[in-house]
């Protein structure tokens, strides 16, 4: 075949440059992880210098520097408050982005999100029971608590959603998940409502609070907690991107080529709670970032979920992270809700990039 | 559901502008007679009646209303939403709200006015010549006066013994009061009973800068070094005290440092009310125990 | 090469197919023929292990597929569908590749170079090369299905399984398609099993063909089968005319219209 003639150098010439494009979003995506981190360090509602800040960080890591240069107060607001509060900003966004981009390719609907499948409903009930109640486990105090007790919602949500499917005898259809996750959602937010509307105004605005998701009062014991979830959860994603892309093939499809299609489903679906049950026990519901940086990424890199899983993952951090930085300074030093700092800086840009998006493509064609 | 909380978040915000907000303005329709049956929407109301003496004229009140605790035996007839039906089936003559309601149930108030009852709409207050007023006119409504008057007169005195004792502090102390640690830190700025509280006893509100209440950063708290800590949400979370004296960044706070840490209840310190005397007096002794004993 | 013998299958409650005995040669193009609900896609799910037999065996090369893992099974059989679902945002060169998955084994092997010179291959034996880096979503029908058709190459199996492969295609396509599988069947002497609607193009490229109805298999053999005039009416509900085809010695049915002209 004439063909055979082209194929080497077309070969080079299209790898070689598809993995320059590739690489150079890596960095980008690396770069805005550090970006975000390094913002949300340097700038927040209490000024220190820069040069303090860094001597801090890198004495308190590595033993080198004296700190008898800088006053106890500066040291406990950089390690103890501004530090934690960031990793746990890029944790929960990695998480929920991770997860969202897991959950629209599993499920093939590009609308699905830890909050469509009742994960996040499940969490958020958790933690309402335990501000409700004021449970306070082993004499945890209800902060820690709640975490757990959250998590526990979010696994339990799940299998009921998974129950409820199986129930309806059709081999965990994804339709079927997704409007059992619905059906559940809306039970889950009635029982929520209720005991808002029993409970004294006092909770009412903890759980409202809780509700529209805060990254504020984190310590270490938080990072500490979620690291377990969100090391497992995102190590299990991370290596089944090959059975991801064969189920965003369909199910049959993925059949066909070997892939255990309800074992890795259910795997999946586990991995991708353990990462949103983690994410919103610590820090509440936040919205936009696991429906929307999922296929921002997408736009810019494809479907492949190589690449798909571990740039969500590191551009919904970095957002999330940038986001509190914002949340926290742009009416410094009182705290805006962080909810509404995503879905204000995220609309916006995305529509943009959806937009543009769109009309490039109609251009090429 | 999301939407339905949104609703809940924007109703709360709402009754919480209307509170911090909104201008005075007074609803009340004459009446000479003293009334036989009351009902009493909102919880500084309710406080009110009792400590004017009416407390037996109540017919019901709102789920809020939990002092003195006869309130509590008394019929429930709503929350955020009001339920109508029973509170005109209860046949009032006179039916006392707060400013904050008068928008969010205005048709209510409609209702009930076309039925001929009294409705009398309370100011909010955020100072204690706020709260004095509205003593005046619940007073007035329930046809007690007099009775209105010397409570009044009797808060005044507390206060201007408190005032005299203030003189004795020589530093002033800085403090730190802390409403929530939902979303993040909540506290009173100016305006608010919590801010003429402690400049009545001599000692500083570190938040005074803000108006109202507001939510700061835990690492501005930090900063600004309280010497004592009030927390006003003891009752909701049993190791309160405990959870902030363990907070890691805040070891290097005076107050915490001095196990300065102390829970006052919390509606002794926002409702206006006779009880009010009872929060300023917690807060005197938490603040300068050597002072006021 | 495929043995199926007393097989029974279906689901819940309702048996679709009947005793079916089908022994398929190595390298053979065997083609399933049958009206609508005759139990082919029933008989085609259970051999790729999808459906669990209610009674009787599947053995491939003598193994039981009951035994086998669905990774091994993937390895000897590749299936071309209908469905490419959202394949849309993939490129081909991804969808081509996932034909080696049931080939990597352990949890951190992706495509080795030997993976790569067999998904390139199978995109130049089915022309979608030039389109290695487009998205799925800009292609033809008739590109798609042959992107399709490389993934199942890339699977290099020894039976492919094909479920009405040309009924989206035109003519041209169908043709095309059509050519290929046979010629890659010669070359490989890969084992072709495909369900089909048409009569007439079962005649022309298969070896063999047998003939479904309500669940049980009603004659087989080569395609002078399909000249039995009786048969064929029984089985598709319809009177046919066979004539011979005037350049090849395969037959061919003819519908009659009841008007004419």
């Amino acid at each position: 075949m004439g063909l055979k003639h082209l194929r080497e150098p077309s070969i080079q010439k299209f790898t070689s440059k598809k993995t320059f494009k590739i690489s150079i979003i890596y960095l980008i995506a690396i770069g805005s992880v550090i970006f975000a981190g390094l913002f949300g360090l340097f700038v927040s509602s209490v000024s220190i210098p820069i040069q303090t800040i860094v001597s801090i960080i890198t004495h308190k890591m590595f033993n080198i520097a004296s700190l008898s240069d800088f006053t106890l107060t500066e040291q406990l607001i950089i390690w103890e408050i501004r530090l934690p509060r960031v990793i746990i900003g890029l944790l929960v966004g990695a998480s929920l982005s991770l997860a969202g981009a897991t959950l629209q390719g599993l499920l093939r609907n590009p609308l699905a999100e830890p909050y469509t499948i009742g994960i996040s409903a499940g969490s958020s009930l958790g933690a309402v029971i335990v501000i409700y109640f004021k449970l306070s486990l082993f004499g945890l105090g209800i902060m820690t608590t709640l975490p757990f007790v959250s998590i526990i919602g979010a696994l339990v949500a799940l299998i009921s959603v998974l129950l409820i499917t199986r129930l309806s005898y059709t081999r965990l259809a994804n339709e079927t998940i997704i409007l059992a996750g619905i059906i559940l959602s809306s039970f889950i937010n009635a029982i929520i409502t209720l005991l808002i509307s029993l409970s004294s105004k006092e909770e009412m605005s903890m759980i409202l609070y809780w509700m529209m998701g805060n990254l504020g009062m984190k310590t270490w014991v938080h990072v500490w907690l979620m690291l377990p979830f969100f090391v497992v959860g995102s190590l299990i994603l991370l290596l089944k991107t090959k059975e991801l892309n064969a189920l965003s093939l369909g199910e049959n499809a993925a059949s066909h080529i070997g892939v255990n299609v309800k074992k890795e489903k259910i795997l999946l679906l586990l991995a991708a709670t353990l990462l949103t049950g983690s994410a919103v026990s610590i820090s509440g519901a936040i919205g936009f970032v696991g429906l929307v940086i999922p296929h921002l990424v997408r736009i810019v890199i494809g479907a492949n979920h190589k690449n798909l899983l571990p740039l969500s993952m590191l551009i919904g951090g970095a957002f999330l992270a940038f986001a509190d930085s914002i949340a926290r300074t742009v009416i410094e030093p009182r705290e805006l809700p962080i909810g509404v700092i995503t879905a204000l800086i995220g609309a916006p840009v995305f529509s943009w990039l959806l937009v543009r998006h769109r009309t490039g493509k109609r251009g090429l064609k | 559901m999301k939407r339905k909380s949104i609703l809940t978040i924007i109703q709360v915000l709402l009754v919480l502008t209307l509170v911090f907000s909104i201008s005075p303005m007074n609803l009340v329709s004459a009446s000479n007679q003293s009334p036989e049956r009351i009902i009493s929407l909102f919880p500084s109301n309710t406080e009110i009646v009792y400590a004017l003496g009416k407390g037996s004229k109540l017919v019901g009140v709102s789920d809020y209303c939990n002092y003195p605790i006869a309130a509590t035996k008394l019929p429930k007839l709503g929350g955020i939403t009001i339920n109508t039906e029973k509170i005109l089936a209860l046949k009032p003559d006179l039916i006392l709200l707060h400013q904050s309601q008068a928008k969010s149930h205005s048709d209510a108030i409609t209702l009930f006015k076309k039925t001929g009852v009294n409705v009398v709409v309370v100011n909010d207050a955020t100072s204690f010549n706020d709260a004095y007023n509205d003593i005046r006119i619940i007073g007035r409504a329930v046809g007690a006066t007099k009775k209105a008057e010397s409570v009044i007169a009797s808060m005044k005195a507390k206060m201007q013994q408190i005032a005299e004792k203030s003189k004795q502090v020589k530093v002033k102390r800085k403090v730190w009061v802390e409403v929530d640690t939902w979303g993040g830190l909540w506290t009173t700025g100016r305006q608010t009973f919590m801010n003429e509280m402690l400049s009545t006893i001599g000692a500083i509100n570190v938040a005074k800068s803000y108006k109202g209440w507001v939510s700061l950063t835990e690492e501005k708290v930090v900063e600004l070094r309280p010497q004592v800590v009030i927390l006003t949400y003891g009752d909701y979370d049993k190791d309160a005290v405990k959870n902030v004296l363990t907070r890691k960044a805040w070891q290097n706070i005076p107050a915490v440092k001095e196990k300065k840490v102390y829970l006052v209840t919390n509606d002794t310190v926002v409702r206006p009310g006779p009880r009010l005397i009872d929060g300023v007096e917690a807060l005197a002794r938490a603040v300068y125990p050597e002072i006021y004993k | 090469m495929i043995q199926i013998d007393n097989l029974s299958g279906g689901y819940r409650n309702q048996v679709v197919i009947c005793d079916v005995n089908l022994h398929i040669a190595k390298g053979e193009f065997f083609t399933i023929l049958g009206p609508n609900g005759s139990g082919k896609t029933t008989l085609l799910r259970s051999i790729t292990g999808e459906l669990a037999p209610i009674e009787g065996t599947i053995a491939i090369n003598g193994k039981s597929i009951k035994q086998m893992s669905i990774k091994e099974r993937a390895r000897q059989i590749a299936v071309l569908s209908q469905d490419y679902a959202m394949a849309n945002e993939f490129t081909v060169r991804e969808i081509v590749s996932l034909g080696r998955y049931p080939f990597q084994d352990g949890l951190f092997a992706y495509s080795s170079a030997d993976d790569e010179i067999i998904i390139e291959e199978s995109m130049q034996l089915t022309d979608v090369f030039k389109y290695a880096e487009v998205p799925f979503s800009q292609l033809s029908g008739g590109e798609k299905q042959r992107v399709m058709l490389a993934k199942t190459f890339a699977q290099q199996p020894q039976i492919l399984i094909l479920d009405e492969p040309t009924n989206h295609l035109d003519i041209k396509h169908t043709y095309e398609l059509l050519e290929l599988l046979k010629e890659w069947q010669k070359r490989k002497q890969v084992t072709i099993l495909a369900v089909m609607h048409d009569i007439n193009l079962a005649a022309l490229y298969s070896d063999r063909i047998a003939l479904l109805f309500e669940g049980t298999v009603r004659a087989v053999g080569d395609n002078t089968i399909l000249s039995n005039e009786d048969t064929i009416e029984r089985v598709f509900g319809v009177k046919m005319k066979m004539i011979s085809h005037p350049h090849i010695a395969k037959p061919q049915m003819m519908l009659i219209p009841k008007q004419n002209g």
